[in-house]
């Protein structure tokens, strides 16, 4: 919210702080003051001069000269080209060396401004510049009535030679201000005000409130029903006789003006003002036009369409509140009214409402109309109902100074649902307790004093004030004083809690254990979005009936490619790894650790489950066996030591079918891997081999265990052998292992597979393997005869499978 | 006889200094010393030589084998060590060519960060914990005092998957979970991601990472609340980070407050890193407010705590200066391997 010192000094006359100091005090008090700037920041050496005469300049039709008297011995010469101006006339000029906003003719916006130089315009020299609002430096904001082209005229009684920037009331600075949204009450320079004079300690002047009411009676004029007291706690309203439409005055408009709002005419002006004054949205309607002299507030019907004051024709329904006369919608309540009742002409009636309406209603139906209006940000706040009289009252009194109108006798209240004050008992003790401070409870009352709050000795009650509801219980009471006290006098201690212990939960050292694995073997960490695109299952080739589409919808997503919860981590690392192939890494190793979203129930009542996936994925360097040996060692160093068994029926369709395995531990599928299918891996943009693999971390989590134990060393003498075995071509080597480990018995402490061969010197349909055997025996240092009956039984065994030695 | 020995002798000591190699000087043994060598030939002739003769000759022949024998044993270890001394020669490698590529991953900057603070608090004895990410609206709102028409509801921008249930805005929620499960003394830290509905642009992202702090025992004051965080400050900016707390509003914090941090680029002096202000905003934090403690079965008359939570891609940002928070979820090979 924006708003000008000046405005500010109207309620606290004895505010006397330079901008910097403002700014600093009140953010250090909680309401944060995001930028200022003087408004005269550009204006130097502008004074009112009085004009005494004015000739056509010689050698341009449309150019004047004018001779203006500063209040100096010599008058100047200045050359305009506006025809506005007359002898006798008071106007701006800015004077040679002087500076102002930006001329009248330029469409830059002057930052720093323009200097004023002296000039010859076809020979006739040019002592000075005669402003326009333009050069004053508020064209943003400039009506109709006051068009940039045309000189700024004062009033009779400006003095020539005086500062033409102080009479304007342009020496003044706009702060922009940001209170948090729980101070409702800030979001109106009336709040505002009665916080600086807090913060400040100095006196607030609250605005008198005083105007004439005539003998007539508003029920003869106007009957309001409302039928949804809920939504609507209160409906109040005025009539106006006989409205004199006009240009506010220029204090109003300058106050309007530096706010940001532009001035419309006196009626608009003040609904504007006192909107701003006492953030009370105020609505104007023409009561000669409305049917039945009657306004009723009741739901829409659906179906309906209705057209608002900016001319689209909106759908409403039973859920959005209407206000209507006797016959017809008018309005749509606390949002925008409709072009019918719009008062445009003088020598009307009119009724000046102010409503109240539920704040979580009016932003449920802006957002569902997608309309925001600067009177449904205000209600979508939170009004607090105290307001509408308030407010109303207040814009009858501006109505009655500046001429706008008769006020009718009466004000009618509809609902008048109002919340009062509060009472809150005084504990300072427990305040103290609270900050860790030794507050003496006379400050404490001195600082809630100055918020507006009562003390009642008799029940040591705290009574708040109207229109703070976010004060309900001593925490807020100590939030207040806290802050008034000033945050940077409380001590600096640390907490004397009984011993706790600093300690990362299991699943999370597993997490740590993965990433170091896979960062030691190339792999570095991204991060992707916890949404999906629907799509992606597709693209994975996922059969209609797959469990994985049936994945969590948002029900307001920010798009459809982020729709949905995933329930694969395998799309966003495909993604990624495409995103990297495209911009030409050649190679890319990438693992993320992160959540899937698995629904438990078709209600979505129940929260999903939450599984932690640590997926790897490469292309370039890493293939189907290196993945599978970080897996392994990932497996080996979480304490899952036994070796995994690998299924190739996995069954994923986006992988390659001769090329994919579950991984298997005690008989569970623990995490998959495998190269991806390549028909994937191109429609993710990657043209080279991929692989990726996924462990699901909730089974290594249940089975992990860091309790590793020294089971001896066997310092007895070993003996390696080396057999070559021919192999069916289609007989997994992991099956061989098995047979081999079935017949080696307990002498044989290791076996690997030093090599597969394929190849002409190999009969057809037929692989060579090379087993390395090494034995060693627990109580003796064993023989060479020992390990020859084990290999022996071993290839006896092997002849049962067709496998044979070489 | 002897004279001829010596001649022999001196024949092969001539031959075996000609030796150019090992191989050469072998053959040149097993001419003389070998077992149909000429030495050894000599020897046979001991059997018809008079009895006379024979030691005398015989010690001269063992003799010269002796002298022969040592002959080609200092032959051999020149040979060898100038054999040794060409293939070192020959091994000699260009120091300069480039190394071998040790490549190993990078960790995530948010992840970096992320730890850094977790280590922090874990040194000071928090616990930490996690809570969910998809969460029922109570936790996330309104246990935490945030009722259905609160104007903080439509700031954080809730992504909804129904009525009840949403994308937790804020690790807030985890608080309260905590405190539903473990009673006080509580030291608890929660780290993870939230989401909100905003558009992805410079500075925000839909999808992003919050840690939470939480601290609830008997006699906890916002005078702890403020020395927890500014030691927390020095461990994360240095020594010199000082702190300032300036008064917020948030419904589930009274006394409340947003933390600025001198400038951990400048130190305070004002430059692009802070805007010129010198401060960088880091933290909210405030008192558990006594509604929401009692919510979550915690007797606010014997108990009182603070909370404290930042977002953890901002600081990353700030520490690591990066411009763009899309970088961090674009996952570029190049952006990556920085860290």
């Amino acid at each position: 919210m924006k708003i000008t010192l000046s405005w500010i000094k109207n309620y606290v006359p004895e505010l006397s702080v330079t901008p910097q100091e403002f700014a600093d005090v009140m953010t250090m008090s909680g309401t944060k003051v995001s930028a200022w700037e003087r408004i005269d920041r550009n204006l130097e050496q502008i004074v009112v001069g009085k004009i005494r005469w004015m000739m056509k300049h010689p050698d341009a039709e449309n150019l004047t000269i004018v001779t203006v008297d500063i209040g100096t011995d010599r008058p100047i010469q200045c050359i305009t080209a506006a025809d506005n101006i007359k002898q006798g006339d008071r106007v701006p000029v800015a004077l040679v060396g002087g500076k102002v906003d930006r001329l009248h003719d330029s469409e830059e916006s002057g930052s720093d401004g323009v200097r004023i130089q002296r000039e010859t315009i076809r020979g006739m020299v040019s002592e000075g510049v005669l402003c326009s609002v333009k050069e004053l430096g508020f064209i943003r904001e400039t009506t109709d009535d006051s068009p940039a082209y045309e000189i700024f005229v004062f009033d009779e009684e400006a003095e020539v030679g005086a500062d033409a920037v102080k009479i304007l009331g342009l020496s003044d600075v706009l702060f922009t201000i940001e209170p948090p949204s729980a101070r409702k009450d800030c979001f109106r320079v009336l709040g505002l005000a009665r916080e600086v004079a807090a913060v400040f300690g100095l006196p607030f002047r609250d605005p008198a409130v005083r105007f004439a009411e005539n003998e007539e009676k508003i029920e003869d004029y106007l009957t309001v029903k409302v039928r949804d007291g809920v939504l609507c706690p209160r409906y109040c309203a005025r009539v106006i006789k006989n409205v004199q439409l006009g240009p506010s005055p220029r204090w109003m408009q300058r106050m309007l003006v530096s706010c940001g709002i532009r001035p419309v005419n006196n009626l608009v002006d003040i609904t504007n003002f006192v909107m701003e004054e006492y953030g009370q949205p105020l609505l104007a309607f023409d009561l000669d036009s409305l049917n039945g002299h009657t306004l009723i507030l009741e739901h829409g019907e659906d179906g309906n369409k209705f057209r608002t004051l900016d001319g689209q024709l909106r759908n409403v329904g039973s859920q959005t509140l209407m206000l209507c006369d006797s016959q017809m919608p008018i309005g749509i309540a606390g949002i925008m009214g409709g072009a019918r009742t719009k008062v445009s002409e003088s020598g009307r009636n009119i009724v000046l409402e102010a409503a109240c309406f539920d704040g979580a209603y009016i932003r449920r139906m802006s957002s569902q109309l997608e309309l925001t209006t600067e009177i449904s940000k205000r209600f979508a706040r939170g009004l607090d109902a105290n307001y509408a009289e308030d407010g109303l009252n207040r814009a009858c009194q501006l109505i009655e100074e500046l001429g706008c109108g008769e006020i009718v006798g009466g004000m009618i209240d509809e609902c008048s649902t109002v919340v009062g004050s509060r009472r809150i008992s005084f504990t300072p003790d427990w305040i103290n307790h609270l900050l860790g401070t030794r507050i003496p409870r006379e400050e404490m009352l001195e600082l809630l004093s100055r918020l507006g709050c009562e003390y009642d000795p008799v029940n040591n009650d705290i009574i708040t004030p109207i229109g703070r509801q976010d004060l309900e219980s001593e925490a807020e009471l100590a939030g207040e004083i806290s802050r008034l006290y000033g945050y940077d006098k409380i001590p600096v201690t640390i907490p004397r809690v009984e011993t706790t212990r600093g300690s990362l939960p299991l699943k999370m050292k597993i997490e740590q254990i993965a990433g170091n694995l896979a960062e030691f073997y190339g792999y570095s960490q991204i991060m992707t979005y916890s949404f999906d695109d629907p799509v992606v299952f597709d693209r994975l080739r996922l059969p209609e009936e797959s469990p994985l589409r049936d994945a969590i919808r948002i029900q307001n997503p920010l798009s459809e490619e982020l729709s949905i919860m995933r329930t694969t981590s395998i799309g966003h690392m495909l993604s990624t790894l495409g995103l990297n192939a495209e911009r030409k890494h050649r190679h890319f190793s990438a693992y993320e650790i992160a959540n899937i979203y698995i629904p438990r129930d078709l209600s979505r009542s129940e929260l999903p489950e939450e599984r932690t996936q640590f997926t790897l994925g490469a292309y370039g360097r890493d293939d189907f066996f290196a993945m599978k040996g970080i897996a392994e060692e990932f497996l080996r160093r979480t304490g899952l030591r036994d070796t995994p068994v690998y299924d190739p029926a996995s069954e994923k369709p986006f992988l390659h079918p001769g090329r994919q395995a579950n991984i298997v531990y005690d008989g569970q599928i623990i995490g998959f891997l495998g190269e991806v299918h390549p028909l994937v891996a191109e429609d993710y943009g990657i043209l080279q081999r991929v692989t990726i693999a996924v462990l699901d971390l909730p089974e290594i989590v249940s089975r992990a265990s860091f309790e590793p134990h020294f089971t001896g060393l066997n310092r007895h003498t070993r003996i390696s052998r080396d057999i070559n075995l021919l192999v069916q071509e289609k007989t997994p080597a992991g099956n061989v292992r098995r047979w081999i480990l079935d017949q080696a018995g307990d002498l044989l402490e290791r076996l690997e597979l030093a090599d597969v061969y394929q190849g002409e010197q190999i009969g057809k349909g037929l692989k060579s393997m090379t087993w390395h055997l090494r034995f060693q025996a627990s109580d003796h240092d064993i023989t060479e005869e020992e390990a020859a009956r084990s290999i022996e039984r071993i290839l006896r065994g092997l002849t049962n499978h067709k496998v044979v030695l070489r | 006889m002897k004279k001829h020995i010596e001649e022999i002798c001196r024949e092969a000591s001539e031959a075996m200094v000609r030796a150019a190699d090992n191989d050469a000087l072998a053959k040149v043994r097993r001419q003389y010393l070998g077992k149909n060598g000429i030495l050894t030939g000599e020897m046979k002739k001991l059997k018809t030589l008079p009895v006379g003769e024979k030691a005398d000759f015989g010690a001269a022949v063992n003799d010269a084998k002796t002298r022969l024998e040592e002959v080609f044993a200092e032959h051999r270890d020149r040979l060898e060590r100038s054999a040794l001394r060409k293939r070192l020669e020959e091994e000699a490698i260009d120091v300069t060519l480039p190394a071998t590529k040790i490549q190993a991953g990078h960790t995530h900057p948010v992840t970096q960060v992320m730890e850094e603070i977790q280590e922090i608090f874990i040194g000071m004895g928090y616990q930490v914990v996690e809570g969910p990410e998809v969460e029922y609206d109570y936790y996330n709102f309104e246990a935490l005092n945030i009722p259905d028409d609160h104007p903080q509801r439509e700031e954080q921008n809730p992504l909804k998957i129904n009525e009840n249930i949403l994308l937790r805005t804020q690790t807030t929620s985890v608080e309260i979970r905590v405190m539903e499960r473990q009673r006080p003394p509580i030291c608890a830290i929660a780290s993870g991601r939230v989401f909100r509905a905003q558009e992805a642009d410079r500075n925000d992202l839909p999808n992003f990472h919050q840690i939470e702090g939480l601290v609830i025992d008997k006699n906890i004051t916002f005078s702890d609340l403020k020395g927890t965080m500014a030691s927390f400050a020095r461990h994360m900016w240095g020594d010199l980070a000082r702190v300032k707390f300036r008064p917020y509003k948030y419904p589930y914090n009274e006394p409340s407050a947003k933390m600025d941090v001198s400038c951990f680029h400048c130190g305070g002096k004002g430059c692009p890193v802070c805007d010129g202000a010198g401060w960088i905003e880091v933290l909210g934090c405030g008192m558990i407010h006594p509604k929401v403690l009692a919510m979550s079965g915690i007797d606010p008359d014997v108990y009182s705590g603070f909370g404290f939570g930042l977002d953890v891609e901002r600081i990353t940002m700030l520490k690591m200066q990066i411009s763009d928070i899309r970088l961090l979820y674009e996952n570029d090979e190049s952006f990556l391997a920085q860290f």
